[in-house]
């Protein structure tokens, strides 16, 4: 297992109870359980966002609507803002999702609580994430260029088809492998300097930590959005 | 029109602190790759030696990429 | 292949949780979130365009109305300047009018004075005849020592009227 299995220390899977009638477990991990929090403060604010809108917002409305309307206008200067729309809500779960997973992290003494794993410092979700966006691209890719989306492949020049195949399987590895070693590592070096001195000295790193994952957040989304917009991309 | 707003230099800061990220995970996926291939087919090490340089020069392209994005309707 | 993920910590079980959260996030945030925000967002668009598309229209159709009070102030004046002029020209017409009538009248006036002093002295001319001739007559008579009969009288005096008459006063 890796090294965070043992540093947190908690059973995992939490649970692990079988599926009625049949011989298989249904492990719930201790992330799961960190990662439906996560879902839970996301839907809640949201319908209570959206609940009652007002033309004037205030309060959670204002705060939901500020980051749909600056995210959105974000992708639009990368792929003009009718793609924007079409993508921009995939792309905004993948930012406040993986944004709130690097906060989590953050939360003094949040190790201790049951159940509590900041989900973006295992690979095996990241790569999750990852494996979203490489089939994201395809999907999208297709829906707006049908098979022509392939033709990429052999683009600008027929014979660089291996390197462009290469560079498509790199992008879900180095995009995992980018999130999750930022995030795991910060988190690895404000645990460690909590151990040796649990006062002030691991506060700057925390700032350090709120820094990387907002980062790490952002360069994630960014890259998944110049990627779909390099793969929705009109060839005329 | 991807010039008309505020968000170019954050694109350029995101994209220069992914880059370097990029081009490390290329050349080590083709490592990897082509030594997987090798013990697959038996052909060490050619394999990895041809995958490692595939994966660099992807590496390459993708930062090319990156820094001079394909524009719309071209 | 699965060394290399081994290493890494990668378990199938939550990559495959991973990938189940997230389209359920992805489900409930485009049904809570950026539906129904992106809506309000271009509904507020829209309204802003609508009250500057309405502001234009207001201000345009100001100007409009503005130019055509300004041509109609610009009729209006030179409509008062031609009133005032042909108004000048009525009064001049008038005045003439008025003068010439007041000359007509004046001349007839002295004419009709003269005509009347003229009656006036060959009347007055002619009393004073007559009485001259009753008078002379009287005289005469007294002179005459005799009286003179009405008969006598008449005749005396028209033939000295007939006499005198001839005569340029």
């Amino acid at each position: 297992m890796s090294a965070e299995g043992g540093h947190h220390g908690p059973i995992d899977p939490l649970f692990n109870p079988v599926i009625p009638g049949t011989e298989y477990h249904l492990p719930i991990y201790n992330f799961v359980i960190t990662s439906w929090v996560i879902i839970l403060i996301l839907t809640i604010t949201a319908i209570l966002a959206t609940k009652n809108m007002k033309r004037f917002p205030k309060g959670i409305q204002n705060v939901w609507e500020y980051a749909v309307e600056g995210l959105f206008g974000f992708y639009g200067g990368i792929m003009g803002e009718e793609r924007a729309r079409k993508y921009g809500p995939f792309l905004t779960t993948c930012f406040l999702y993986i944004l709130l997973c690097n906060y989590s992290g953050l939360i003094p003494g949040a190790a201790m609580i049951k159940g509590f794993v900041p989900p973006t410092n295992n690979i095996s979700i990241t790569a999750g994430m990852s494996i979203m966006v490489f089939l994201s691209i395809f999907y999208f890719g297709i829906r707006a260029k049908g098979i022509g989306f392939f033709k990429h492949f052999f683009q600008p020049m027929a014979f660089l088809f291996i390197l462009n195949v290469i560079e498509e399987l790199v992008r879900p590895v180095s995009l995992s492998l980018r999130l999750y070693g930022n995030i795991y590592g910060e988190e690895m070096i404000i645990g460690k300097l909590a151990e040796m001195v649990p006062f002030l000295v691991p506060l700057p790193m925390m700032v350090l930590g709120v820094l990387t994952g907002g980062i790490q957040a952002f360069v994630f989304t960014l890259l998944a959005s110049t990627y779909i917009a390099g793969a929705t991309e009109e060839h005329h | 029109m991807t010039d008309d707003n505020g968000y170019q230099g954050y694109k350029g800061l995101g994209l220069i602190m992914s880059a370097g990220f990029t081009m490390a995970a290329s050349v080590l996926f083709g490592y990897f790759a082509g030594s997987w291939l090798d013990k697959y087919f038996g052909t060490k090490p050619w394999l990895t030696l041809i995958m490692f340089i595939l994966g660099t020069a992807a590496g390459l392209k993708s930062l090319y990429n990156l820094a001079f994005p394909k524009k719309e309707g071209d | 292949m699965e060394e290399i993920l081994k290493s890494l910590g990668f378990e199938f079980g939550k990559f495959a949780w991973q990938v189940a959260n997230f389209l359920v996030l992805l489900f409930l945030l485009k049904k809570f979130a950026y539906k129904p925000i992106l809506n309000m967002l271009d509904e507020r668009k829209k309204s802003i365009e609508d009250a500057i598309n309405n502001a234009e229209t207001a201000k345009n159709e100001a100007e409009k109305m503005r130019k055509e009070y300004e041509a109609r102030l610009a009729e209006a004046k030179q409509d008062a300047q031609d009133i005032i002029a042909k108004a000048t020209k009525l009064g001049e017409e008038i005045k003439k009018d008025i003068v010439t009538t007041a000359q007509n009248e004046a001349t007839k006036a002295i004419q009709r004075a003269q005509e009347e002093i003229t009656r006036e002295k060959a009347q007055a001319i002619a009393a004073l005849r007559d009485e001259v001739a009753i008078l002379a007559v009287m005289a005469a008579g007294k002179i005459l020592g005799k009286a003179i009969t009405a008969a006598d009288h008449e005749k005396l005096v028209k033939d000295f009227v007939a006499e005198v008459g001839d005569l340029k006063c």
